[in-house]
């Protein structure tokens, strides 16, 4: 086999792989890569570095966020309606607040030092685990007691910072501006015993076994009680807004925990989360995160 | 997801009932997307903190703006174009920073987590692929890195992934390619050793089922 002086640079050699280099050029390459053991290991390398991306699951928005985003849509909303004296009016006088515009440099926060974003990353773990069909986020955090961001606690916090002048706060009557009709849903007792392996199967199964892939409804056939106080405002914090399809008071790898779940409808991914017992509206505790896949597909 | 108050309208719709002055049309909207909103800015920006400024200053600009959405585009890749650029114009700006200020605890974060592969040497997170993902992540150029989040990561068509940025197609595969070349030598450790169960992920083999990923194609929520 003929041999090839000069490597071909690794960005070509990306461009092969992407399609973007064909005819004569792309033959040329081809050859060296027949003949070149070093090249063709990067080619197939190149080749990989997409699909390892594919596999990183995907983020999903922490429950502080969400009421913190919806926090300062409601106040613009608030702002553009000239609703002065509304429930959602923040106590600060500057809408939008940049922390740019703060001066004094980027403010030391929560989550604000790469070290720091390692130690969140590395306390809520993210492994991929094999699971059939699945892609589980695991979360991991000292205590089992999950992530609670700064912020989650204590009244809504938009996160901007304003030199040492505090966070906005919103008043609990601001949260019921922002979401205005509680959200009504049934909680099961299905005595199932999930695993962290089998999580994804199993929630759909229990979706399936009441035909509620896709239907949105509650299972029939399965004993409904009304959610407490705080399965209400645990399910709130986790799926803020949002009517969950099936929420299970259950165990988890032998521990008590409750299921909640968002059925996948077609062509889209249905969710679930774990939580544990100390989960409630200041508090996810959220365990394990599965993501379902779409219906009919 | 479902809408509790707005099932059936579609984001044109939420849009155009928010022009109505709707108090609560944008903020439906936001819920709707916000998983997908917050993947792209938090893997852009590498930091989540840092998104979530991005995404609220991008969120209330698009509340402010809504009347300048022309509808030549799909209403979600318009919310990700704002995204990005806001989370693109935030690395600029920190970038200028650190230029500008030797010796700021910022920049010298920014130098350390810019400049090699950062030292995750807790055992526990050096085990952990995504980890390691995100850290080489860092280490690419901002343009090239939203491109890869929009296309490899979170499974857009290149067309579209070039309307969000508003570059042409051309571009995103260079700069997807690129990219890749770059994120390579610093995940080539993790090629080492057999695992491959699975073709399509031949070669890389630690931490992650051969067999049990979703595509990120599919991973869009109501």
């Amino acid at each position: 086999m003929r041999r090839h002086s000069a490597h071909v640079d690794a960005d070509v050699l990306a461009e092969l792989s992407a399609g973007m280099v064909s005819g004569r050029r792309a033959a040329r390459i081809h050859a060296h890569l027949a003949g070149c053991q070093r090249c063709a290991r990067v080619g197939t390398g190149l080749s990989e570095v997409g699909v390892l991306l594919a596999f990183v699951p995907s983020a999903t928005m922490p429950a502080a966020v969400t009421r913190r985003l919806s926090a300062a849509i409601a106040e613009e909303a608030a702002a553009r309606s000239g609703m002065a004296g509304s429930p959602v009016r923040l106590a600060a006088q500057e809408p939008f607040p940049r922390a740019e515009q703060t001066g004094g440099g980027r403010p030391r926060n929560w989550l604000t030092s790469p070290v720091a974003v390692r130690g969140f990353a590395a306390a809520a773990a993210v492994c991929l685990v094999a699971a059939g069909g699945y892609t589980i986020v695991q979360l991991t955090s000292p205590g089992r007691s999950g992530f609670t961001p700064p912020g989650a606690s204590g009244g809504i916090n938009n996160g901007l910072r304003g030199g040492g002048s505090g966070p906005y706060r919103v008043s609990p009557s601001a949260l019921s501006s922002i979401h205005p009709t509680r959200v009504a849903f049934g909680v099961v007792t299905t005595g199932t015993d999930y695993q962290s392996a089998t999580l994804g199967t199993q929630v759909e199964n229990e979706l399936g076994r009441s035909g509620q892939i896709g239907a949105n409804r509650l299972p029939g056939g399965l004993l409904q009680h009304q959610p407490t106080a705080q399965q209400e405002a645990c399910v709130q914090g986790v799926v803020p807004g949002v009517a969950p399809t099936f929420v299970d008071a259950a165990r988890y790898q032998g521990h008590p925990a409750t299921i909640i779940a968002l059925a996948p409808g077609a062509g889209q991914l249905g969710q679930a989360w774990v939580v544990g017992p100390a989960c409630s509206g200041d508090k996810n505790d959220i365990l394990a995160h599965v993501r379902l896949p779409p219906a009919g597909g | 997801m479902k809408d509790r108050r707005f099932p059936d309208l579609s984001d044109a719709q939420l849009l155009e009932r928010h022009l109505q002055g709707d108090p609560d049309a944008f903020g439906q909207l936001f819920l709707r997307h916000r998983d997908r909103l917050w993947a792209v800015a938090v893997r852009t920006l590498c930091d989540p903190e840092e998104a979530a400024d991005a995404l609220q200053e991008a969120m209330i600009s698009a509340f402010r703006r809504a009347g300048d959405f022309r509808g030549d585009s799909a209403v979600t890749t318009w919310l990700h174009r704002i995204v990005v650029n806001a989370s693109l114009d935030r690395l600029r700006r920190k970038a200028a920073h650190a230029a500008s200020s030797v010796g700021d605890e910022d920049a010298l974060d920014l130098l350390a987590t810019q400049g090699r592969v950062p030292a995750i040497t807790d055992p526990a997170s050096v085990r952990d692929t995504a980890l390691d993902v995100e850290a080489a992540l860092r280490l690419i150029p901002p343009e090239q890195r939203a491109a890869l989040v929009l296309v490899d990561m979170l499974g857009y068509p290149v067309a579209d992934a070039a309307a969000v940025l508003d570059i042409s197609v051309g571009t995103v595969k260079s700069r997807c390619a690129r990219g890749r070349a770059r994120l390579l030598p610093h995940l080539e450790h993790l090629r080492a050793g057999g695992g491959e169960k699975d073709p399509r992920t031949a070669g890389f083999s630690r931490n992650r089922t051969a067999t049990g990923s979703v595509s990120p194609g599919q991973g869009g929520e109501g």
